[in-house]
């Protein structure tokens, strides 16, 4: 005599439901956990940036180099960092110990100039940093590197221009 | 009444895989939830304010001025887990730091054109084992001597005080 297969059924008793209860919620937390966006980033304000770094120790008249609308590069890490908006000179200085009145003073270096270029670009200001061109951090006290339109050269950062 | 029937349940009510699995599950979401409570540093404190006043000696006037209260500060080189907290006070003294002189004394010599800041800086922390840990992993020491960074300066300060 044939025998009818036996049709599928679900059951599921009080404790079974309860410990499939607990599994989905342990899965939909561990999921959730895993694909959930990330923290919002912190606030960024999009802005021109207009700063100014100091190449140091150029001869005297060597500054007509650079020309206002030039291109701006970092020269080791090739970031762009603006166009050149403005150039002045003043006397080149170093730091020095002046051991007869014990202090510190800043000898002028004759022949030789300080160049002072205002850059603008367009930045990102953050909380934690200023970021201009293609990831160039700009810090009032921070090393620069600059290749120009013929021209290269090595100073710090003198100035950013900051709303207040 | 037998403990367990012959289909493996106890009392008859329930099987003895769901007492595992549920007992198992319970034991895990209790791991868990102790993992998550703990700190890194093992504590279970909360976060508390911590303020801290850094020195920085004889820096430039350029940098002195990108220097501003309500700016974030940051470590360079040490994993801070984000900001060490807000500048809430700028004090400016004139600007000294030590200096070796041809005499073959040392001592604190008057800087031209520069500025001793004294920062008062409010961050958020625990102390765990008499240690001041700024978002629970910066170690904030008297004494230490660090390259700090605002989001427009950077400079070289040492801890003077922990003022709780």
């Amino acid at each position: 005599m044939e025998q009818k297969p036996e049709k599928f059924r679900l059951r599921l008793n009080l404790f079974d439901s309860i410990v499939l209860i607990l599994a989905l919620a342990a899965g939909a937390f561990l999921l959730w956990n895993a694909l959930k966006p990330d923290a919002a980033p912190e606030q960024a304000e999009t802005a021109t940036v207009r700063y100014t770094v100091c190449l140091q120790r150029w001869a005297e008249g060597a500054s007509a180099a650079v020309r206002e609308g030039a291109r701006l590069t970092d020269s080791i890490r090739n970031y762009e960092m603006g166009r050149v908006v403005s150039v002045e000179t003043v006397p080149a200085w170093e730091q020095i110990v002046d051991h007869v009145n014990k202090e510190y003073v800043r000898a002028e270096i004759p022949g030789y100039e300080d160049v002072l270029i205002t850059v603008e670009a367009s930045g990102v200001i953050t909380e934690e940093a200023v970021t201009v061109g293609t990831g160039y951090v700009v810090r009032v006290g921070g090393r620069a590197f600059v290749q120009g339109d013929g021209f290269l050269g090595s100073g710090y950062i003198y100035a950013i221009e900051r709303e207040g | 009444m037998k403990i367990m029937d012959k289909n493996g349940r106890l009392f008859g009510k329930i099987s003895i895989i769901d007492v595992v699995v549920i007992l198992v599950v319970v034991v895990l979401a209790a791991a868990l939830g102790f993992k998550n409570s703990r700190t890194h540093t093992g504590a279970t404190t909360s976060n508390i304010p911590i303020t801290y006043q850094l020195r920085v000696s004889g820096e430039h006037d350029y940098v002195a001025t990108a220097v501003r209260v309500g700016d974030y500060l940051y470590d360079q080189e040490n994993s801070s887990g984000g900001s060490l907290g807000k500048i809430t006070n700028i004090e400016t003294l004139p600007g000294t730091k030590v200096a070796t002189f041809y005499d073959g004394t040392m001592g604190d010599a008057p800087v031209q054109n520069g500025v001793t800041l004294l920062l008062t800086v409010e961050g958020m922390g625990i102390i765990s084992d008499n240690r001041y840990l700024i978002n629970r992993v910066y170690n904030l020491g008297v004494s230490t001597t660090r390259n700090y960074y605002t989001p427009y300066a950077q400079f070289t300060g040492t801890i003077t005080a922990i003022l709780e």
